[in-house]
């Protein structure tokens, strides 16, 4: 009777084990789900693929996929959804309930990245690099790792941490020249010297991205790159040459142009007053889509490289058209901004308003008004512009000077309407290149180049430019002035 | 009770030759112990107590005799117990027993005789008188001389003998020699009397006689060995040696060549180093020839050997021949396998050399990458892993051309892992085993198999999975190269395997010229120009706007510098600039530099690399090229993540490398920092960087890239706020 007990407990003991051999393990699982849910999402079926992604962060929290599945989802939160706050809720997460994990250090890099998207002081920089550091620190044998040093250097070059920016781009260049962001550790290590006025290692640098990763998408911003700082500064003096080949049909377009931008991705806009409306032309200068507005004022870009299109009574930045007002004395009532001047969106995504009206700037949290900017001063601002270092420049019509202040409205300098060697009689637009370089046009007396430090570079196009309206620098340095009277766009290159 | 008998029968059928032996030597030790106590007991007051003894020794060994299996110390031993028999016989009275005992000796051994020493005169008479009437003699001659006679097939001497003692009866009488016809004849051998016999022998085949110098001459009739040559000569033969032109001092004894058979012959000479001699030889009728002395030319001629790098050990055949460059002048001629072995790596070559000729080699010192095996995770694996380590083999050897391959001797191997108590698949990834227990492992498999390289094959455990991968390390690396091969698949490990014909150069062709491109010029423009490059010399300018070189248009940067690359440092390069005068084309004659070599790329092994690294540091120790291949190999273990091998070799190289611009001490020295941040040691780090700043010459990448001394500044700010 005993050995058939023991006989049948065995025969039961082996069934189930066989029986759980059967079973999926849940790393198995998890594993399908992870690649099923990014499966769904790559080919459009987000929904299903997040449930999917979720569904290992609920039913297997300790499985080896579920930080991965977590790092999905606030990837897809931040880049698709742009909810920032969820995403950095869901790194969080990872940070906290797996910090040995593969995922943490990437994790740690997108908290630091969604930081650093909307910093614009330096305890937010500091809330950045922290995150960065923590990548490179604790998980130094990490991937992620070259992208926290690239994404300090960027933090570092932001903040005008030059040499910090330098160095932590030339570390991800030369511990790790394989990564794969090791074209923009180089571009980036690039831009630091030329930012840091080392212009000539600058050239050098920008110039190893083309011979060093000849495919990458660096390579070819490295030759605008190198082409621009050539221009101003591979000569004895900066040299903006009339560019004879340049030729620029586009019928009432080009009448009564209030402004011109180029884009990070090189194509052109005109604002134009006969045509009521700012149209783009891509970088062969084929027409493209065009924006309806009265009365056109700016066009500038944001920190993330959309346009800012100003007019008179509203603005328009990507896909949004934002009008504003601000309260009226009488309490409770509010104040439409109907003489828009110029407009800018700084870097902690807050919008500056110049109201031509109430000769006042005017800060905006989406459309809704904070606060008056800098001071309740009086102001004519016909041109606003963000520079990379997220401090504001502001053309004065009134005092015929430009201004730039930080994002909490501190002065950081001011130029004209005279100084050494210059002064201006009728400035009317002012635009900024990749180096952070102001051109200032004047109506009589053609473009003058500032350095970042306000010091007068070169002067060019009195003598090509009978009337200059707008300005715009397109993505090699070279300069695209419109004159009024002849109503043509003259390119200077 | 059944099954044990039936085991003990299975163990006496496995040995049986081993059981029957052991019994045979078994029983002779005890009859002779028997011999030694029945001797005891002649010797003592009971005497008679021993003949029983004797007689069980001469039962057991008397049936030997009878089934032909005594031997001769049997045979021995069974004479002494006869003899003494007979003497116990004698001493009892019973002279007639003692009688037959002693005659039972002598049919034994007809010659044996008492030893008059330690026995009776009387027992020696009684012996002498028995043996008297049994024993007869024989003689024999014959012409010629030195014929074997044996009676009834028992060998008994060789012609011409005294009279040898023999048992009188009937026999039958061969005697034979070489070359002769045999004789039989029955003979009666009567007591007492003496049988003399003489042959003349009749000739049946020839016989050749030969001396030759040297000796030790392998002799060939019609291809068939017939003997060596040995010995010394007689001076007898010294004058007819001397007068062929032989050294008698050199010269072997004469060698009897036996049995030639009438007609047409073939004799061949053969003797290593010296050239083979053939001669005919006829052979009318059987009688002696005498062949005339003989003398070997040697067959020798010399190699010239170079090594790259030098200092090579030279091995012919595998004998040890001394060092690089060396010509051998006396290397016997033939198909020799030339050898140069080298801390660096080894140069095998086989050479058919002809005599008198001179091979020059100029032997390049490759990397040997030893194959350690394949190992498998689990069981689906092993039933591969005998085709995939074949495959694997094969495929190497067929495709690896810039390295030896070799096998691994699998004993120095598991010797040398169970030393450090491992297993071969500890030191592979996923596995992460302490770098610097696999760098020991490494460097001390290099050395006794005095190999470079280790090539890993690992089958994983997925029980569906066709795919393998492979490893290699570099002696003294901590971090393979790793491919995916599928196992059945040979284009897959082919792949894999012309990244080891990849050889990066330490130096390439240098200018001097910085230039950059835009979109403002038709050229590459020049930047800046390096003070005393070959740029500087030519008057070449910053501004100069290049648009041609050797002769072909440039449009950028890149297309320089691959002209630059293609030109070479013996010719110049002609280049042509667009200054502001209008076209100009200069002669550039550009420098061999040396610069940081690329591990990127597809298909580069980094473990390969630091081979070649390895070899040109073992192989020209001290020189620059040895201080820049060091701070290269630093360079590939800090891409590795290696960082105090790195560390290590950036120390080095800082102490070799020269002061001069460019790539330098500072250059080593900065590294060395890096390294050192690495590893945790940010005090140290700092010192290096301060060294590094102070090097105002010294830069990255190559002669003209990026300055230390600024990227330095950059590092000791960064440290100092950090700490």
């Amino acid at each position: 009777m005993k050995i058939r007990s023991l006989c049948a407990a065995a025969v039961a003991f082996l069934a189930a084990a066989s029986l759980a051999s059967a079973q999926p393990r849940p790393d198995d699982q998890a594993r399908r789900l992870l690649e099923d849910g990014r499966n769904d999402i790559a080919n459009g079926r987000a929904r299903q693929g997040l449930d999917a992604l979720q569904t290992i962060v609920t039913g297997f929290p300790n499985s080896q996929y579920a930080d991965d599945a977590l790092l999905d989802i606030g990837r897809y939160a931040e880049e698709v959804e742009k909810n920032l706050v969820k995403a950095r809720e869901v790194y969080d997460q990872i940070a906290k309930r797996y910090p040995q994990s593969d995922a943490a250090p990437g994790a740690y890099l997108q908290m630091g990245r969604i930081a650093f998207a909307t910093a614009a002081s330096q305890g937010a920089y500091d809330d950045a690099l922290a995150n960065f550091q923590r990548v490179i620190r604790l998980y130094p044998e990490s991937a992620f790792v070259p992208n926290a040093l690239v994404a300090s250097a960027a933090v570092y070059r932001r903040a005008g941490r030059y040499d910090a920016a330098i160095d932590a781009a030339r570390r991800a260049v030369l511990d790790h020249p394989t990564s794969d962001i090791a074209p923009e550790a180089q571009y980036e290590l690039a831009l630091s010297l030329a930012m840091a006025g080392d212009t000539q290692t600058a050239i050098e640098e920008f110039q190893r991205v083309r011979s060093a990763y000849p495919s990458s998408p660096a390579a070819n911003r490295a030759l605008n790159a190198t082409t621009a700082l050539f221009r101003l500064y591979g000569g004895e003096r900066a040299a903006f040459l009339k560019d004879p080949g340049f030729s620029f049909v586009a019928g009432d377009v080009l009448k009564d142009v209030r402004a011109l931008v180029v884009t990070p991705q090189g194509a052109t806009w005109i604002a134009s007053n006969k045509t009521k409306s700012a149209v783009s032309y891509d970088p062969n200068l084929k027409m493209g889509s065009s924006v309806a507005a009265e009365d056109p004022q700016t066009l500038s870009l944001s920190p993330q490289g959309e346009v800012v299109f100003a007019s008179k009574l509203a603005v328009k930045v990507g896909g949004g058209v934002f009008s504003f007002s601000i309260p009226a004395e009488k309490p409770g009532e509010m104040e439409a901004i109907e003489r828009i001047g110029a407009a800018t969106i700084l870097v902690s995504g807050d919008t500056l308003v110049s109201d031509l009206k109430r000769k006042r700037v005017l800060r905006f949290k989406g459309s809704t008004f904070s606060s008056v900017f800098p001071d309740r001063g009086e102001r004519e601002v016909i041109k606003m512009l963000t520079t990379p270092r997220g401090e504001v420049v502001m053309l004065r019509k009134d005092d015929k000077s430009l201004e730039i202040l930080d994002d909490a409205g501190r002065l950081v300098s001011k130029i004209g309407p005279r100084g050494s060697g210059f002064e201006w009689k009728k400035p009317v637009d002012v635009a900024i290149d990749a180096f952070s370089n102001l051109y200032l046009a004047d109506e009589d007396q053609g473009i003058f180049v500032f350095s970042p430090k306000g010091e007068l570079m070169t002067t060019f196009g009195a003598s090509d430019v009978k009337k200059s309206r707008a300005i715009a620098i397109d993505l090699t340095g070279a300069a695209l002035v419109y004159d009024d009277r002849a109503e043509t766009l003259v390119r200077f290159k | 009770m059944r099954f044990t008998r039936l085991v003990l029968a299975l163990l006496l059928c496995v040995a049986p030759g081993e059981s029957a032996w052991a019994q045979s030597d078994g029983d002779l030790a005890t009859l002779r112990a028997t011999l030694d106590q029945a001797v005891s007991e002649f010797e003592g007051p009971q005497q008679g107590q021993s003949l029983v003894r004797f007689e069980e020794i001469i039962g057991r060994l008397e049936t030997e005799r009878r089934q032909g299996s005594l031997t001769d110390a049997g045979a021995t031993l069974l004479v002494k117990a006869y003899e003494y028999r007979a003497r116990v016989q004698y001493n009892l009275g019973n002279t007639d027993k003692a009688g037959d005992s002693f005659r039972a000796l002598i049919a034994l051994r007809p010659q044996h005789s008492l030893d008059a020493a330690s026995i009776s005169p009387k027992v020696i008479d009684f012996f002498k008188g028995v043996k008297s009437r049994i024993i007869g003699f024989v003689t024999v001659q014959s012409v010629p001389q030195g014929a074997t006679v044996a009676l009834n097939g028992k060998g008994l001497s060789v012609t011409d003998f005294f009279p040898l003692e023999v048992v009188a009866g009937d026999y039958t009488l061969d005697i034979t020699k070489n070359g002769y016809r045999q004789e039989t004849r029955p003979v009666t051998v009567a007591a007492g009397e003496t049988l003399s016999l003489q042959f003349d022998l009749v000739r049946t085949s020839a016989t050749g006689f030969v001396i030759t110098e040297p000796t030790d001459v392998e002799i060939l009739i019609d291809g068939i060995r017939k003997g060596s040559t040995t010995g010394v000569l007689d001076p007898a033969l010294a004058a007819i040696a001397a007068a062929r032109g032989l050294d008698p001092a050199r010269s072997s004894s004469r060698l009897e060549i036996p049995d030639l058979p009438s007609g047409s012959h073939t004799i061949e000479f053969r003797r290593p180093c010296y050239e083979t001699l053939r001669l005919g030889l006829d052979v009318p009728e059987p009688q002696d020839y005498e062949i005339p002395p003989i003398k070997l030319e040697p067959s020798i001629g010399a190699i010239s050997l170079t090594s790259d790098p030098p200092g090579g050990q030279i091995f012919i055949d595998g004998e040890s021949q001394g060092v690089a460059p060396k010509t051998l002048r006396s290397v016997c001629a033939g198909l020799r396998r030339v050898e140069v072995r080298h801390a660096a790596g080894r140069f095998v070559q086989d050479v058919d050399l002809k005599a008198r000729a001179t091979v020059e080699l100029a032997a390049q010192i490759r990397p040997t990458l030893a194959f350690l095996g394949v190992v498998a995770d689990g069981p689906s694996g092993e039933r591969n892993l005998a085709s995939m380590e074949s495959r694997l083999g094969r495929m190497a050897s067929a495709t690896i051309k810039a390295m030896n391959f070799l096998k691994a001797d699998s004993a120095v191997l598991e010797r040398t892992l169970s030393a450090e108590r491992l297993r071969l698949v500890d030191l592979l990834p996923p596995g992460k085993p302490d770098p610097a227990l696999v760098r020991r492992v490494f460097e001390k498999l290099a050395a006794v198999l005095e190999v470079q390289g280790f090539l890993i094959g690992r089958i994983p455990e997925e029980q569906l999975s066709r795919s393998a991968s492979l490893h290699v390390y570099a002696a003294g690396s901590v971090v393979p190269d790793s491919a995916s091969v599928v196992i059945e698949d040979d284009s897959s490990y082919a792949r894999f395997f012309a990244g080891f014909e990849k050889k990066v150069p330490l130096r390439a062709p240098w200018s001097g010229l910085v230039t950059v491109d835009t979109l403002l010029h038709e050229g590459p423009v020049v930047l800046r120009v390096v003070p005393g490059s070959p740029a500087d010399k030519a008057a070449f300018v910053k501004g100069h706007v290049i648009t041609a070189a050797g002769g072909r248009k440039i449009t950028k940067t890149d297309e320089l510098l691959a002209a630059i690359a293609a030109a070479g440092t013996t010719k110049p390069l002609s280049i042509t600039t667009n200054a502001a005068g209008g076209p100009k084309t200069v002669d550039l004659l550009l420098e061999d530099a040396p610069r940081e070599i690329s591990f990127q790329g597809a298909g580069v092994l980094a473990n390969k690399i630091s081979m070649d690294l390895r070899q040109t540091i073992e192989g020209y120790p001290g020189s620059a090229n040895a201080a820049f291949a060091r701070l290269n190999l630093g360079l590939i273990a800090l891409g590795l993540h290696d960082y105090s091998g790195a560390h290590d070799a950036f120390i080095k190289a800082k102490n070799e490398l020269p002061s001069s611009p460019g790539l330098s001490r500072g250059t080593a020295a900065f590294y060395a920092g890096v390294a050192l941040e690495h590893l945790g040691y940010s005090k140290e780090a700092l010192d290096e960087y301060t060294q590094a700043s102070q090097d105002a010459g010294a830069t990255l990448l190559s002669q003209d890239g990026p300055r230390v001394q600024d990227i330095a500044k950059r590092r000791i700010a960064a440290l100092s706020g950090a700490r």
